[in-house]
């Protein structure tokens, strides 16, 4: 301890100059470490932007499969109708021996089953 | 065990007529066949037996078919029962919405035999899906 006393007291250029280079050093050291952290809290906060829009994108998804789904049973609805007004038109008006080629034969077809 | 099950139909229907046609057509196909001509009457046949389809007339006397379809759907014990519309009314707007309120088919008036079969083999009911 008393030879580090010493050699502060010397005031020796050698002493200065890791004093110096010990105090850049640490100042690089902080100044890097602030930088780095101000980086990493950047990118953060463009991760919790990019779930943000993850979230957003995969909601509207969501509702345009629902929306999807509602015309999908909508448009079944309406080919089964319609199934059932041509069974009617061809059970009423095509003679019973074309009847077949529209599945009006033992009742083995439906259009609109299923 | 070894005796077959008979399905039971119900049909409701202020129809003399349609009621005798649809019964005759089902008792032949080997359904067990009740009818009613109100749709208390039908109501109450439907909690009773549980029937395994329900023919249902669309237009009753001073009565709305329409909203006993609607009733039964929204009754967990009788939801699941698949009915039929029985109409003479046979325009795309009618079809439609008793399909989207949960009919599973539709039979426009007069009903044939082949119409009636080909309608239950459809929904399982009849033939080699039954």
């Amino acid at each position: 301890m008393q030879d580090f006393v010493d050699l502060l007291k010397s005031n020796s250029p050698v002493l200065l100059a890791i004093i110096g280079l010990a105090s850049t050093l640490g100042m690089y050291v902080l100044g890097e470490n602030k930088s780095i952290r101000k980086e990493l809290r950047k990118e953060v906060k463009d991760l919790k932007q990019d779930i943000l829009g993850l979230k957003g994108e995969l909601i509207g998804s969501k509702k345009k499969y629902e929306k999807l789904q509602e015309d999908h049973l909508k448009l079944k609805h309406q080919y089964m109708a319609l199934s059932i007004q041509l069974d009617d038109i061809v059970r009423k008006f095509v003679p019973p021996e074309h009847q077949g080629q529209y599945g009006w034969r033992n009742g083995e077809t439906s259009a609109h089953s299923g | 065990m070894g005796g077959e099950m008979v399905r039971q139909a119900l049909i409701v229907d202020d129809s003399d007529t349609d009621q005798l046609v649809v019964c005759t057509f089902l008792e032949a196909l080997g359904f067990g066949a009740l009818s009613a001509s109100t749709i208390a009457d039908g109501y109450e046949l439907a909690l009773a037996t549980e029937p395994d389809v329900i023919f249902l007339d669309l237009l009753l006397s001073h009565e709305d078919g329409f909203q006993f379809l609607l009733r039964l759907k929204k009754m967990e014990k009788l939801r699941e029962i698949p009915i039929i519309i029985l109409s003479s009314i046979g325009d795309m707007d009618t079809i439609f919405k008793s399909i989207e309120n949960g009919a599973s088919d539709y039979l426009i008036k007069p009903v044939y035999r082949e119409t009636l079969l080909k309608k239950l083999t459809g929904l399982g009911l009849y033939g080699s899906k039954a």
